[in-house]
């Protein structure tokens, strides 16, 4: 024979809500400790709770919310001004719009691969990957994202400056390297990342007790392998084809055997070896930044003005000078905001923040 | 004299300051909307189970959703209600879209986590316990996940939720119960 729950249980979940009134959470407070149903109840919630906040948050890092708030204001722009990025004629719609059909039924009768139909369309990365020593990879194409894991050897990189959405990725065994177009070169063995050298662009790095930006001349890590490491760092071997992944039907990236991507030579070894992980000029901005948020607008004003003068082909240079004319704005020097706004629209006609800037300068 | 700028640095503008400054075509206030809450939009999209190259496209288009209805903003403080509430939208016109066009297809596994700097122990015992949750969820029916996502997961009140979703409250605490009864069950199956 069972025994009754108390007819009270129930409000342990709408305690946990907020949905009792004063005089009925004052009721269960008194009744739920001397009651086995109920306390029972809000453990089970509690216990709920804690399993379910395991849930990983899957937060992006610095780098990917950077370059996807980058995209957004790029097409809220186009929106904004009313005018899109490529006046397209209509009839390239209807193409578009075919192909989109295409590649889904086509993506649809793969079934072997995970398929989102929305993003088939889409422009994927166009990559070079050459076998430096023993390097074994595959590579997985999910909508605008190319993925390639590299599994033990040494591989070189070439990727091609990305378009919109699209992203490329290198799977490590403990970690991940995400890049927007540069040429790098990866050595794993044992299960492990052993170095990372960028020579050209810059590679966002994550691995277990290490995130971070690596430019052109840096290395991760710091120390060369040589002294560290058994990993194969002699002059690359010519690419071997037949290591590389025959390419899907639809990809757009270059498989052939290409040349490898130059290995790390001599002085660059040599200045990497001693290169911080972060790079000078990420650090000046980084203090930019800070004194910006800080509301020293006085002091972010002088700094990101040393900035642009130190680093002016830096791509946050457009960025910096923004800042520059909106802090002085936000001082109080109108005068000053609109001299540096026209700067800003001098330099960058195009630039993402010209609406703004147009505000600023009087216009 | 900057002495005294300093002493009276401006306060952080409201959401709805932003969506005011949006609506008249200042990009600067959606960037500066998009840093306060796009990772908890796509966090919201994740949970909702699409898979991270689509919680990727859907927390952008439903920041572009911004753009074109910031005038339509009802001037709350705080916009999280409103931007979550354009998000699951999405994903529901995400979701019918996949059903309609690839019925028939399987997503198969999901994109590998993010690599935990734990130790291995705690990494592995983490991620158990994270498949199990993830399980558990998936299971749940779509109205049923949202609500539990948004109230529990989100910290949004039930008000904001019904709001939301474009139910009664009543219906919000109906769902949440059923969804907490029903993951209950599911990961105590896991454990057995």
């Amino acid at each position: 024979m069972s025994r009754d729950v108390c007819r009270n249980a129930w409000q342990a979940e709408a305690e946990r809500d907020g949905r009792l009134g004063p005089a009925e959470r004052a009721s269960f407070a008194r009744h739920a400790p001397s009651c086995a149903d109920c306390t029972a109840e809000l453990a089970s919630l509690a216990a709920l709770d804690d399993a379910m906040g395991a849930l990983p948050s899957g937060e992006r890092t610095a780098l990917e919310h950077r370059r996807a708030r980058q995209a957004l204001l790029r097409a809220a722009d186009a929106e904004i001004a009313g005018r899109a990025p490529v006046r397209r004629a209509p009839w390239l719609y209807a193409t578009a719009a075919a192909a989109v059909l295409v590649l889904a039924v086509g993506a649809a009768l793969r079934l072997s691969h995970p398929v989102h139909t929305e993003a088939v369309a889409v422009a994927t990365a166009q990559f070079e990957v050459a076998d430096v020593a023993a390097a074994q990879w595959s590579r997985e194409t999910t909508g605008a994202t190319t993925r390639l894991a590299l599994r033990a050897g040494t591989a070189g990189f070439h990727v091609e400056h990305l378009e919109g959405a699209a992203r490329f990725l290198v799977s490590l065994p403990d970690g991940e390297i995400e890049v927007r177009g540069t040429r790098f070169v990866v050595a794993v063995d044992g299960g492990h990342t052993r170095s990372v050298e960028v020579t050209e662009g810059t590679v966002a790095l994550t691995l277990p007790g290490y995130a971070g930006l690596l430019r052109a001349g840096e290395r991760w890590p710091a120390v060369a392998p040589a002294q560290a490491s058994p990993t194969p760092s002699a002059p690359s071997a010519p690419p071997s084809s037949a290591a590389i992944d025959p390419p899907a039907a639809t990809d757009r990236h270059v498989a052939s055997p290409a040349p490898a991507p130059s290995p790390p030579s001599a002085p660059s070894v040599s200045t990497a070896a001693t290169a911080p992980a972060t790079s000078a000029a990420g650090t000046r901005f980084g203090e930019a930044m800070s004194a910006y948020s800080a509301a020293d607008y006085g002091r972010a004003d002088a700094l990101f003005e040393a900035f642009v003068r130190d680093y002016p082909r830096d791509g946050r240079a457009e960025d910096a000078t923004f800042l520059r004319a909106d802090a002085r704005a936000r001082r109080g020097d109108a005068a000053g905001a609109a001299s540096i706004a026209k700067q800003y629209l001098r330099a960058f006609p195009h630039g993402l923040r010209r609406t703004e800037a147009r505000r600023l300068a009087g216009d | 004299m900057m002495a005294a700028q300093r002493m009276n640095p401006p306060a952080p503008a409201t959401d709805a300051a932003l969506l005011a400054r949006v609506r008249d075509g200042d990009l600067g206030a959606l960037g500066e909307l998009y840093d306060r809450h796009a990772e908890s939009v796509r966090r919201v999209l994740a949970r909702l189970g699409l898979r991270p190259g689509d919680a990727d496209d859907l927390t952008q288009a439903t920041f572009l959703d911004v753009v074109r209805a910031a005038a339509s903003y009802d001037g709350r403080d705080s916009a999280r209600p409103w931007l979550v509430g354009m998000a699951v939208m999405r994903a529901r016109r995400h979701r019918r879209s996949i059903t309609r066009w690839a019925a028939h297809l399987v997503s198969v596994g999901r994109e590998p986590s993010p690599p935990a700097a734990a130790t291995p122990e705690a990494a592995l015992d983490r991620q158990q316990q994270a498949q199990r949750a993830q399980r558990a969820l998936d299971a749940l029916a779509p109205k049923k996940r949202e609500v539990f996502v948004l109230v529990v997961l989100e910290g949004l009140s039930g008000e904001e939720v019904a709001t939301t979703l474009g139910v009664p409250v009543a219906t919000v605490w109906t769902r949440l119960h059923y969804a907490r009864r029903e993951l209950r069950d599911a990961l105590s199956r896991g454990e057995r």
